[in-house]
């Protein structure tokens, strides 16, 4: 749900585009940020962050000393990350580049952490494995893979109301839209078709976000 | 509030030569800088921006907080 | 050096505190005292004053050096570079457009150290420019040049001495005396209502010679006191300086009156009964003056700055709040 207006507001002014995440996820992209910045970063190496929009996690980890890539498909958002970028001198750490979350132009075993957060739930069942396949692909042997996305609220009432909210929802928004619904992914059964382990699960929001820690071997 | 990483700092002194306020002093047998006047800094950022390994990072704060300086060996 | 309209436009700028009036310089390279391909390059931004006070120590040192001159907004250095007005970018671009490289036969760069917070040397070092971040004060340049290009600690260091002070209590005196006489008419405006508002401006007009009077000494006992004052907080220097005026204020009165022996009782306790309309006029007033002085001071850190701000407006909604109202005319 919040998926959706999420991708009508980046056909919105980009600028606009951190606040309008901020709103639909009540705050908790912040929250999920700053528990990725704050506990999952490693001390030093290389993140990659898939579906990076306007840099913030990036930035962050770059302030830490550590070396970044963000990929994203929206140039706008990556403008306004590289402006982000360079007032705080950051250019030789962090390197934004437009591209294809499922197809990556990156080698294999090259990064430390590869983090994605509420891209995951923009795509399809098929989308979302590739993107972990690439995620697999490119992280080294021990790394870290983390993926944010929203998920379903512990109790069956609730998830159940929840779930036809979403239905409706995206029923009335494709009226008017290009956004194609889908179903919430069952994160942990993808990572392990994909070979990853996932190792824990944190939740936001009572279930509603949901950050998925896994380790490559 | 300063966050200072001990352990990263290479002994350039690049945050000694640009602070506008005294807050960083070489510690030439070690080859780190240490924050010698803590108090006096004005968030101004410019060691943070020219550190060439980004070993400063300056937060803001709304209490006063003592710096805190990771990677220092015990 | 010649002083003109310029000069004066951006002095009075300052003055009223309206950034409007400041005069730009056109970017560029200028070169002095028969500099040649050799001499060091200067840097700086294009505020017409700060071009002019680095023209003047220039000239009064007879420095043989160009100067480039990079779009900043019409802002000066240190404020330019911690709002985002001059960057790396700029300096490329003022580098590319005055062609510099064929100017000089050297690729060093002196910049002014305050333009620290915006522009990297790293990424001038990228661009095949070696950038060293010269002293604060353009006057200690030539020493500067003449250390082979060390500086000594002091002159990496802001400093704040009591002619800069004074020059900067006159400035925001003539800022805060003009908005004095602003308020004024809309006070009168105010009074038309009825109410309160009438004995506001009652006690506003029959005080404003005494108001301004008032702000002028707070504000000159700030700038000599500076460096005797335990915080770089403004509000907390107001807060420092108000109950001191009020001590003085109250005691000096019961002082005399001991020494005339005529104490009666009720007066002592009427003197001291600070907060009255007075009192409170008094440490508005020095909170007021306090609060403008610290921001702008080269010590305030932007925590402290909106500390500050957190207070200040906190002190007025608890007086509204409490039924005091500046000037509190209502009592």
């Amino acid at each position: 749900m919040a998926t959706i207006l999420m991708r009508l507001s980046e056909e919105w002014t980009p600028r606009q585009y951190d606040q309008c995440i901020s709103l639909l996820t009540l705050g908790q992209d912040r929250i999920l940020r700053n528990y990725i910045v704050n506990r999952i970063l490693p001390r030093r190496g290389s993140v990659l962050d898939l579906g990076c929009g306007t840099g913030t996690l990036l930035i962050e980890a770059g302030r830490r000393g550590l070396r970044g890539v963000g990929v994203d498909i929206n140039k706008s958002l990556l403008e306004i990350a590289r402006n982000r970028s360079r007032k705080h001198n950051l250019g030789r750490w962090i390197d934004f580049r437009v591209g294809d979350v499922t197809d990556l132009p990156l080698n294999n075993d090259s990064f430390d952490l590869v983090v994605s957060t509420l891209v995951a739930s923009e795509l399809q069942s098929k989308d979302f494995e590739m993107l972990l396949s690439e995620a697999r692909r490119v992280v080294v042997p021990g790394g870290r893979i983390a993926i944010g996305a929203e998920g379903l609220p512990r109790g069956r009432t609730v998830a159940g109301f929840f779930s036809l909210i979403r239905r409706l929802s995206f029923r009335l928004v494709s009226k008017f839209s290009r956004v194609r619904p889908h179903k919430v992914h069952e994160i942990a059964g993808a990572m392990s078709l994909v070979g990853i382990t996932p190792k824990y699960r944190v939740r936001f929001l009572g279930g509603l976000l949901e950050l998925y820690v896994a380790e490559a071997r | 509030m300063i966050i200072f990483d001990y352990e990263a700092c290479i002994g350039c002194q690049d945050c000694v030569k640009v602070c506008p306020r005294g807050v960083w002093e070489i510690d030439a047998i070690r080859k780190k800088v240490e924050i010698a006047k803590s108090r006096n800094c004005i968030d101004c950022t410019a060691c943070e921006f020219q550190c060439p390994v980004r070993a400063i990072r300056i937060e803001r704060t709304l209490i006063p907080k003592q710096p805190l300086v990771i990677g220092r060996p015990q | 050096m010649n002083k003109g309209w310029k000069y004066y436009t951006c002095i009075l700028g300052a003055q009223l505190m309206w950034p409007r009036l400041a005069v730009r310089t056109k970017m560029g390279l200028f070169s002095f005292n028969g500099a040649d391909s050799e001499s060091p390059v200067l840097v700086t931004t294009d505020f017409y004053l700060t071009v002019h006070r680095v023209r003047e120590a220039i000239q009064e040192e007879n420095l043989k050096c160009h100067l480039l001159v990079v779009d900043g907004r019409g802002i000066n250095v240190w404020c330019g570079s911690r709002g985002g007005n001059v960057d790396t970018d700029s300096v490329l671009d003022a580098i590319d457009q005055t062609s510099l490289a064929n100017q000089v036969s050297h690729r060093n760069l002196i910049l002014p150290q305050l333009i620290a917070s915006s522009v990297s040397k790293a990424v001038l070092a990228d661009n095949g420019w070696n950038a060293m971040f010269g002293p604060v004060e353009i006057g200690d340049v030539g020493s500067f040049i003449e250390n082979e290009y060390e500086k000594t600690r002091e002159q990496g260091m802001v400093s704040f001495n009591l002619q800069a002070r004074l020059e900067n209590n006159m400035a925001h005196m003539v800022f805060e005396m003009f908005m004095f006489l602003l308020m004024t008419p809309i006070f009168w405006l105010l009074a038309n209502l009825g109410g309160p508002f009438v004995a506001w401006f009652g006690y506003w007009w029959s005080s404003l010679a005494y108001i301004v009077l008032l702000a002028w000494m707070f504000g000159t006992f700030m700038a000599i006191a500076n460096p005797i004052m335990p915080t770089t907080s403004g509000y907390v220097r107001g807060l420092v300086t108000g109950l001191f005026a009020l001590l003085v204020l109250k005691i000096i009165p019961v002082m005399f009156l001991l020494w005339q022996s005529t104490i009666d009782p009720s007066m002592i306790v009427l003197d001291w009964a600070l907060l009255d309309t007075t009192g409170l006029t008094v440490l508005g007033l020095s909170l007021f003056v306090g609060f403008n002085w610290g921001g702008s001071t080269p010590y305030l850190g932007e925590d402290q700055m909106t500390r500050d701000i957190i207070a200040g407006l906190g002190t007025l909604v608890l007086l509204f709040a409490l039924g005091f109202y500046f000037p509190a005319g209502i009592f």
